[in-house]
C-alpha cells in the first residue's frame, strides 16, 4: 500500500511518514502541492493525505484537480481550520473523508484504513478486517484458516460491516443495502442478522458491537495499535 | 469603526462656510451697488438734462418772427457763451420746414415733439459721437411753418460722472465684503472654537485612555457626535476588558500543560530503563493532549465572546443529524473507556437555527464531560426532542454534581472534585463554552439529576424555530424505518466489550 502525503510543516510531516512507515505503509511524503501532484501524476498510489494550507498549490485546489484526474484515489484531508464550511468545501472539492488537527494517530489510522478498504470493495479486490477476508459481491468468506459461503443477507451485512470495518454503521444504511426489490427489513430481521453473524465470527475473535441508537460496528480484537491489519492488507 | 465615505482630502468645515457666506455676501453687494448706481445714473440724467431743456428754451426765446419773416438773432458773444463747455460739446439747430436750416448745425438729428411748446429728449449722435438732444417747436410767425430748435450735447460729463458715482459705490462695498468676511470668519471660528477643544482634548490622551470623552460646554450638534464616539469607546473598552482577561486565562491554562509536557519530556531523556521511559512517554503524551485540548477550547471560547457573536452564521440546524454525526465522532472514546454509549432521536429531523460547529461543539464538550465523569462501565446517553421545544440532553449515571455546586460548574476553569475523571486533565472550561454557545443560540442550559435520579443530566432547551417543523413527509421520506423515540434498542455493549 503505497500513501502520499503533502504537508508542509516539516516535523508533522516527518513524524507522520515515520507512524505510517512503521504501520506498514509505504510513504512518500512532499511539502509543496505541485510536487504533490505531479508525482501522484507520475505512479501509482493507494492513498493521498492532504493538508489544506500548502504552499505552490493551495490544498483545495490539489484536491479538486486530483478528483478531475484521478478519479478513484481516496484522499484524506487534514486541516488546522475546523469550520464547517471548510470541511464541507473540502469534502464538496472532491475528498474523501477529513481529520481537524490535532488528531490522534489511531484515529488517522483507522481513516486510512476505511478508505483504503472501500477502495478494494470498488475494485473488487479483497478485504480483510484481522482474520476475515471477503471480496465484495461474493459468497465465499475466509476465517483464519477455514473458507465458506454465506447466505446473501448475512453476506451484504458482513461486507457492509467490514468496508466501515471501526466505524458505526447506521441501521438505516444497513437496512438500505438489505433492502430487495422496495422490501426494506424489518430490524427484528436485521437483529437476527446481526445475532446469526455474530455466532461465525466470535469464535475468530471479530466483534459486531451494538451502539445503541447508532448501529452496529464490525471490530477485530487484535490490539488497535498493532500495525497487524494495515501490513496483512499490503501484503496483499 | 468610523470610515469616512470619501476617501479624497477632508473637506474643511471653516473655509466651506466663510465660501459660502462670502459668495452670498458678494452678491448681494453686487446687486446692490447696481441698483445705487442705477438710481444715481438716473439723478443725473435728471439734472443734466434740465440743464439741456433750459438751453433750449433759451435759444427758443431768440427766434423771432419780423415782417412775417421768422429769424434767428442771437449775438455771437452769447452764442460762444452757449456753446462754452470744458468737457463737452454743445451744437445746435434751428430750421424749419418751409425755410429749411435757419441757423447752427445741420448734423444735429431732428426728433420733432408733437405740439408746438412742446419737448422731446432722445439719445443719438452727432459726428460719430453719442450726444443727448433736446428739441422744441416754436412758433413765433404763423402756425403753419413752426420752428424746430434743437440742442445737441456730448455725454462727456454723464459718463465722467457714471465712473466716478461707480468707484465711488464700489470702493465702500468691496470693504464693506472685507469686513464682512473677517468679521465672519473670527465668528465661525467661535463657533468651532468647541470642536477644535475638542480635538486637542481627544489628541493628548493616552493611548489607553478608553474613558469616555466629557460633553460639557459643548454645543447640542457635537454632543450627538460625542455621544456616539463615547459608546463606542464604551465597547471597545468592554471587548479589550475581555479581551486582556482572557489573554491572562489562556496564558495560564496554556502554560501549565506545556509545563508538564517539558518535565515529562526531561523525565524521559533521563529514564534510566525502557520502562520508564515508556512510562514517561505516556505521560508525555497525555500532557500533548490536554495542551491540545486546552488551545482548542481557548480558541473557540474566543470566538464566541460577545464580540464575536456578530460574526456567527445562522442556519437551520438538524439536531437529530448533528447529533448522529457528532456522537460517532466519539464511539471510539467510549469504547476505550468502556462506557455503553447511546442515542436516542426521533426519526425526524429537529431543527433549531444556529451555527453547526458551535452547536457540535457544545455536544462534545457534554459528551467529554459525561464520559470523563461518568466513569467506567458506565452509561452516556445521548437525546434529542422536538416537544415542547428542541431539546439536546446528555446523561449519565457517574456520580454526579451536588446540587450546591451546580451554580458554579459554568464558571470558567471551576472543576468539579471526582474521583473518576482518572485522567484529572480537565481543563474546567467546557461548560463555560455550552453555556457561551447556548446564549448565543438564545438557549439554556439545565442541570439535572440523570436517569433514575443517579449521575446527572445536562439539557440544552431551545427556543422554537421560526422556520416551520419539517413535514412529516419529508421525514418520512427521509428515514423510511420509524422507531418510537421513546424505545431504546437494547444494550448490549458492556456484556460483550470485554
Amino acid at each position: 500500500m503505497r500513501l502520499l502525503i503533502v504537508e508542509d510543516d516539516r516535523e508533522l510531516r516527518e513524524a507522520l511518514s515515520a507512524l505510517l512507515r512503521q504501520a506498514g505503509y509505504e510513504v512518500d511524503a512532499h511539502a509543496d502541492g505541485r510536487d504533490a501532484f505531479n508525482s501522484l501524476l507520475g505512479s501509482e498510489y493507494d492513498l493521498a493525505i492532504v493538508d489544506l494550507m500548502l504552499p505552490g498549490m493551495n490544498g483545495l485546489a490539489l484536491v479538486r484537480n486530483l478528483r478531475r484526474q484521478l478519479v478513484g484515489l481516496p484522499i484524506l484531508i487534514i486541516t488546522a481550520r475546523d469550520a464547517l464550511e471548510d470541511r464541507v468545501s473540502g469534502l464538496d472539492a472532491g475528498a474523501d473523508d477529513y481529520l481537524v488537527k490535532p488528531f490522534e494517530m489511531p484515529e488517522l489510522e483507522a481513516r486510512v484504513r476505511a478508505l483504503l478498504r472501500r477502495r478494494r470493495a470498488d475494485r473488487d479486490e479483497e478485504i480483510r478486517v484481522g482474520p476475515l477476508v471477503l471480496v465484495a459481491g461474493q459468497p465465499r468468506v475466509t476465517l483464519g484458516e477455514t473458507s465458506f459461503d454465506l447466505p446473501a443477507s448475512e453476506m451484504a451485512l458482513l461486507e457492509t460491516l467490514a468496508i466501515r470495518a471501526g466505524r458505526v454503521v447506521s441501521k438505516q444504511a444497513i437496512a438500505d443495502r438489505l433492502s430487495r426489490g422496495g422490501n426494506t427489513p424489518s430490524d427484528t430481521a436485521i437483529e437476527i442478522c446481526v445475532h446469526r453473524l455474530r455466532r461465525r465470527l466470535g469464535p475468530y475473535g471479530l466483534k459486531v458491537r451494538t451502539l445503541r441508537g447508532f448501529g452496529y460496528m464490525l471490530e477485530s480484537e487484535e490490539p488497535r495499535t498493532s500495525s497487524t491489519s494495515a501490513s496483512t492488507t499490503s501484503s496483499a | 469603526m468610523i470610515t469616512l465615505a470619501k476617501q479624497q482630502r477632508p473637506a474643511s468645515l471653516r473655509a466651506g462656510l466663510l465660501l459660502r457666506f462670502g459668495v452670498v455676501l458678494a452678491l448681494l453687494l453686487a446687486l446692490d451697488a447696481l441698483a445705487s448706481y442705477f438710481t444715481a445714473l438716473h439723478f443725473a440724467n435728471l439734472v443734466y438734462d434740465r440743464w439741456l431743456i433750459d438751453s433750449t428754451r433759451s435759444l427758443a426765446q431768440a427766434v423771432r418772427s419780423e415782417h412775417g419773416e421768422v429769424e434767428f438773432d442771437l449775438p455771437r458773444v452769447a452764442l460762444e457763451i452757449f456753446q462754452f463747455d470744458e468737457l463737452d460739446k454743445t451744437y445746435f439747430k434751428v430750421s424749419s420746414a418751409r425755410r429749411g436750416l435757419i441757423g447752427g448745425d445741420a448734423s444735429v438729428p431732428e426728433f420733432a415733439p408733437p405740439a408746438i411748446g412742446g419737448l422731446r429728449l432722445a439719445f443719438s449722435s452727432v459726428h460719430g459721437k453719442p450726444v443727448r438732444v433736446v428739441s422744441t417747436l416754436v412758433a413765433p410767425g404763423t402756425p403753419e411753418d413752426p420752428v424746430l430748435v434743437s440742442v445737441a450735447e456730448t455725454l462727456r460729463k454723464r459718463s465722467t460722472l457714471t465712473g466716478e458715482i461707480l468707484i465711488g459705490m464700489a470702493a465702500p462695498q468691496l470693504t464693506l465684503l472685507a469686513i464682512a468676511l473677517v468679521l465672519s470668519r473670527l465668528g465661525v471660528n467661535h463657533g468651532l472654537k468647541p470642536l477644535t477643544d475638542l480635538a486637542a482634548q481627544i489628541e493628548s490622551r493616552g493611548q489607553n485612555n478608553l474613558s469616555p470623552v466629557p460633553q460639557g460646554g459643548l454645543p447640542r450638534e457635537a454632543r450627538v457626535l460625542v455621544g456616539r464616539i463615547n459608546e463606542l469607546l464604551e465597547r471597545l473598552s468592554n471587548a479589550m476588558r475581555a479581551q486582556k482577561r482572557f489573554v491572562a486565562d489562556a496564558a495560564h491554562q496554556l502554560r501549565t500543560p506545556l509545563a508538564a509536557v517539558l518535565l515529562h519530556a526531561e523525565r524521559a531523556e533521563r529514564a534510566p530503563d525502557t520502562s520508564s521511559e515508556r512510562e514517561a512517554l505516556g505521560a508525555l503524551h497525555r500532557s500533548v493532549e490536554r495542551a491540545a485540548r486546552v488551545s482548542g477550547q481557548l480558541l473557540l471560547l474566543a470566538r464566541t465572546d460577545p464580540e464575536a457573536v456578530a460574526a456567527i452564521a445562522f442556519k437551520p440546524v438538524d439536531l437529530t443529524a448533528l447529533t448522529r454525526e457528532v456522537g460517532e465522532e466519539w464511539i471510539p472514546r467510549a469504547i476505550q473507556r468502556d462506557v455503553d454509549f447511546g442515542l436516542v432521536v426521533p426519526d425526524h429531523p429537529v431543527l433549531v437555527s444556529g451555527d453547526a460547529r458551535l452547536l457540535s461543539e457544545v455536544l462534545s464538550n457534554l459528551i467529554d464531560n459525561a464520559l470523563r465523569y461518568g466513569g467506567r462501565g458506565g452509561h452516556v446517553t445521548l437525546m434529542v426532542e422536538a416537544d415542547p421545544q428542541p431539546r439536546l440532553s446528555v446523561q449519565d449515571d457517574g456520580p454526579g454534581i451536588p446540587p450546591e455546586e451546580r451554580g458554579l460548574i459554568f464558571e470558567r476553569f471551576y472543576r468539579v472534585e471526582n474521583p473518576a475523571n482518572d485522567g484529572g486533565d480537565g481543563c474546567g472550561l467546557g461548560l463555560s463554552i455550552v453555556e457561551e454557545i447556548a446564549r448565543l443560540h438564545h438557549a439554556t442550559v439545565e442541570v439535572t439529576n440523570g436517569a433514575n435520579d443517579r449521575g446527572s443530566r445536562f439539557t440544552v432547551v431551545f427556543k422554537r424555530s421560526d422556520s416551520p417543523a419539517t413535514a412529516p413527509a419529508e421525514a418520512a421520506t427521509r428515514r423510511r424505518r420509524s422507531r418510537a423515540p421513546d424505545v431504546r434498542e437494547t444494550s448490549s455493549t458492556s456484556s460483550e466489550s470485554n
